[in-house]
């Protein structure tokens, strides 16, 4: 009963993050390829 | 999340730059390989990734996923449905740990707004802005699967009750306090307004939390407390939820401040460059006219 609504949810939240990530990481890339490598440098 | 010899202080007056400002011949443009792909993406080496990438992203993002796919099997498949909501209950195994994510975030956000205040540090800028940008994605996630767990349970995918009022203005806040952060002012009035801003929007978040204690409403009283009834199932199903979505929102944080960090060193590297043109030029003009 009302699995339609619970499918939907879970689209909206996994397709969400999914999308929100993918434009993360593509967008970093393109501005990382820009830099030299010691402006790009993270510690973990 | 840290980034390496992080300058303090915001460099005055500059605005972020298109990506697609830099210069095509520019050694750093990534245009050098016949457009598949840069130099630098080429010989970068592992301690040095192109993009916002990482060990500790890598692990993250994979914690996140086994934990996410954890919670879509314990929450659709093997929890049951709930007496009266039936299966529409399980919506709750996305709702609450949105939440949780959204608290989180706008409080990282009031965290490094007082702390930008205090040291004025673009790091602490770029955090409470990035920690903003997850609060506000995951805030609409809760408004999306809250409406859609109503219309089932209440008849109505939305009413003006105290909390779902309030959550709508605290995203609407928040998509303000993002929009002070593209203002085109110069970037130390810009970070300061947004401070600001990222303070005063916390009051909202307590209003939120504690609306439906102050006020009667649609929505259910607290899940989570010492009078719990949660079936074992569940709250397991649910502690899962709250692991993915925790991780997947740490996971996304680190990405969103890396891609923040890195677009304020473009800005800078373009303007260091712009300032080194100017120099050689006057040079060069002076020497002229000295020579003349």
């Amino acid at each position: 009963m009302h699995w339609e609504f619970v499918f939907a949810g879970y689209g909206v939240v996994l397709g969400g993050i999914i999308l929100y990530a993918t434009l993360l990481i593509t967008r970093g890339r393109k501005v990382g390829a820009k830099l030299p490598p010691e402006r790009r440098q993270f510690l973990d | 999340m840290t980034a390496a010899g992080h300058d303090r202080g915001v460099g005055k007056g500059v605005d972020q730059p298109s990506t697609a400002d830099a210069p095509a011949d520019s050694p750093y443009s990534g245009n050098q390989n016949g457009g598949r792909g840069s130099a630098i993406t080429d010989s970068a080496s592992k301690d040095h990734p192109v993009g916002t990438e990482s060990k500790l992203t890598r692990r993250l993002g994979v914690a996140a996923l086994v934990a996410m796919a954890a919670t879509l099997f314990f929450g659709l498949i093997v929890s049951g449905p709930e007496v009266y909501q039936r299966d529409a209950a399980r919506l709750f195994y996305v709702h609450l740990p949105s939440v949780a994510v959204a608290y989180s975030g706008f409080t990282i956000t009031l965290i490094g707004s007082v702390l930008y205040l205090m040291k004025k540090s673009i790091f602490w800028d770029l955090v409470a802005g990035a920690a903003a940008e997850i609060g506000v994605i995951f805030t609409a996630f809760v408004l999306i699967t809250g409406m859609l767990w109503g219309k089932p349970t209440w008849g109505v995918y939305w009413q003006w009750s105290p909390r779902l009022t309030s959550t709508a203005v605290m995203f609407v806040m928040y998509i303000g306090y993002l929009a002070v952060r593209n203002l085109e002012l110069p970037a130390e009035v810009r970070s300061q307004r947004a401070a600001v801003l990222g303070v005063i929007n916390i009051a909202n978040v307590f209003v939120v939390h504690f609306s439906i204690q102050w006020w009667r409403g649609l929505h259910q009283g607290q899940t989570l407390g010492v009078d719990t009834q949660l079936d074992g199932m569940m709250l397991f199903s649910l502690f899962l939820g709250m692991v993915a979505f925790m991780t997947t929102g740490a996971w996304l944080l680190v990405h969103r401040f890396r891609l923040g960090w890195l677009q304020h060193q473009q800005s800078k590297m373009l303007l260091e460059t712009a300032i080194a043109e100017r120099n050689a030029e006057a040079k060069t003009a002076t020497a002229y006219g000295q020579g003349a």
